[in-house]
């Protein structure tokens, strides 16, 4: 691919690649030099894209990748539990939920869950990315994300709704 | 091996015996439309699907878009998006060296503040208006990036603005705090602070129509002042002699 047309995909990637860089910063401001520097890196690595998988899979891989190696210049344990997003922020990060708040809590709880789960959530719940694509993303077992997402299931069990056949259907 | 709906439920909630988990968590690796089902069914992720696609909120995505590297070739896609595309093409056509990723001229601060400044609209800030607390937090990071004190009874000095949020940007490598207002009638107005002097005598204001702005800028031998918004310069004037009072 050209560093043109990786420019081109870009906007419509950035919301995801934002919200996973908020899953794995839990920090906003952290999050925002994330996806820059993710944006970035994608165009500079745009030949090394193939289209055996998403674009926006690719994104998200390039944005772990630099979390790691931030964390590993910070010296800092990879499973260690970030700071959870303040409450109070969530009107400035998602402003149209502040009426809302049966999303608000979802919001505040996802955002509580530890940084492995809500990665995790946000690959697969938000994103809809298969398990074995979130594995590849977070380069984990396959079991690993199924263990991630039942801890995280628990969490979020009151928001728990059975959608109806019509729903699933429509979903995939 | 054929599962039921009540089985793959039972899966998803723990509630199925280990044996019976560890075969779909198998059957699930080679057979896609199983994983798909069990997907479908789980009943977590649609309510967190829905309340977690409101994330990030369209200024953070505006703000970000503002720096990223595909600005260029992003596709208007929106009123703002559109109007920002006209003011580049414009500055292109014209020469005026205002480029969106080259540096500017130091004189071209004003420009660029009141260029972003049009993208707002009414609507841009109501939705993005903090609360107290949230206001009082974004304050005190404003003051630790510029060095400076804000206060907030000289912030709140125009009685017919309300003050409604607090960014931390950047201007080239310098920092950049725009202070947010609503006026009573909804319109934007922005104050904006950044290092370094400007043009002309520490403390005189001038103003000047910038991108349909009005604006009022001046400095104080430290600090760069522009009190942007509206069409009236000298509405500006007089909002900006208060605000100039308590800075």
């Amino acid at each position: 691919m050209k560093p043109k047309e990786v420019r081109d995909l870009l906007p419509n990637a950035l919301p995801s690649i934002w919200r996973f860089g908020l899953s794995l910063t839990g920090d906003v401001d952290m999050t925002n030099d994330l996806a820059q520097s993710t944006c970035l890196r994608a165009v500079e690595k745009a030949d090394q894209f193939r289209f055996s998988g998403s674009f926006e899979g690719w994104c998200l891989q390039i944005c772990r990748s630099i979390w790691l190696n931030e964390l590993r210049s910070r010296a800092t344990r990879q499973d260690k539990v970030f700071a959870t997003i303040d409450a109070d922020l969530i009107p400035d990060i998602a402003p149209g939920v502040e009426h809302n708040l049966f999303a608000k809590e979802i919001i505040e709880r996802v955002m509580a869950l530890p940084d492995a789960q809500r990665s995790a959530v946000e690959l697969v719940f938000v994103q809809e990315f298969t398990y074995s694509e979130a594995a590849t993303i977070l380069d984990v077992p396959i079991g690993t994300i199924m263990s991630r997402l039942h801890a995280a299931r628990k969490a979020l069990k009151k928001f728990t709704q059975t959608p109806s056949f019509d729903q699933r259907k429509e979903k995939r | 091996m054929t599962y039921s709906d009540q089985d793959l439920l039972a899966f998803l909630d723990g509630r199925l015996d280990e044996k019976r988990s560890a075969e779909i968590e198998q059957t699930m690796r080679i057979d896609q439309d199983l994983e798909a089902r069990v997907m479908d069914l789980d009943p977590v992720a649609t309510p967190v699907r829905n309340a977690m696609k409101a994330v990030p909120g369209d200024h953070v995505l505006l703000d970000l878009k503002r720096s990223a590297p595909f600005t260029l070739q992003e596709k208007a896609s929106s009123l703002q998006w559109s109007r920002l595309a006209a003011v580049l093409l414009l500055g292109v056509l014209l020469g005026s060296g205002v480029m969106w990723f080259g540096r500017p001229a130091p004189e071209d601060w004003r420009s660029r503040i009141a260029q972003y400044q049009s993208l707002y609209v009414a609507e841009t800030v109501r939705l993005t208006t903090a609360s107290a607390e949230t206001l009082e937090r974004q304050l005190d990071a404003a003051v630790d990036t510029l060095g400076r004190p804000l206060e907030r009874q000289g912030l709140d000095a125009p009685a017919s603005l309300s003050l409604a949020r607090v960014q931390v940007l950047g201007l080239d490598d310098e920092p950049l705090i725009q202070i947010v207002y609503q006026a009573d009638d909804g319109r934007p107005f922005a104050l904006c602070i950044t290092t370094g002097t400007g043009a002309g005598s520490p403390d005189v204001a001038s103003s000047e129509m910038l991108h349909g702005l009005a604006t009022t800028a001046w400095h104080d031998g430290s600090f760069r002042y522009i009190l942007v918004g509206g069409k009236d310069l000298t509405e500006t004037e007089q909002l900006a002699l208060q605000l100039k009072a308590f800075l």
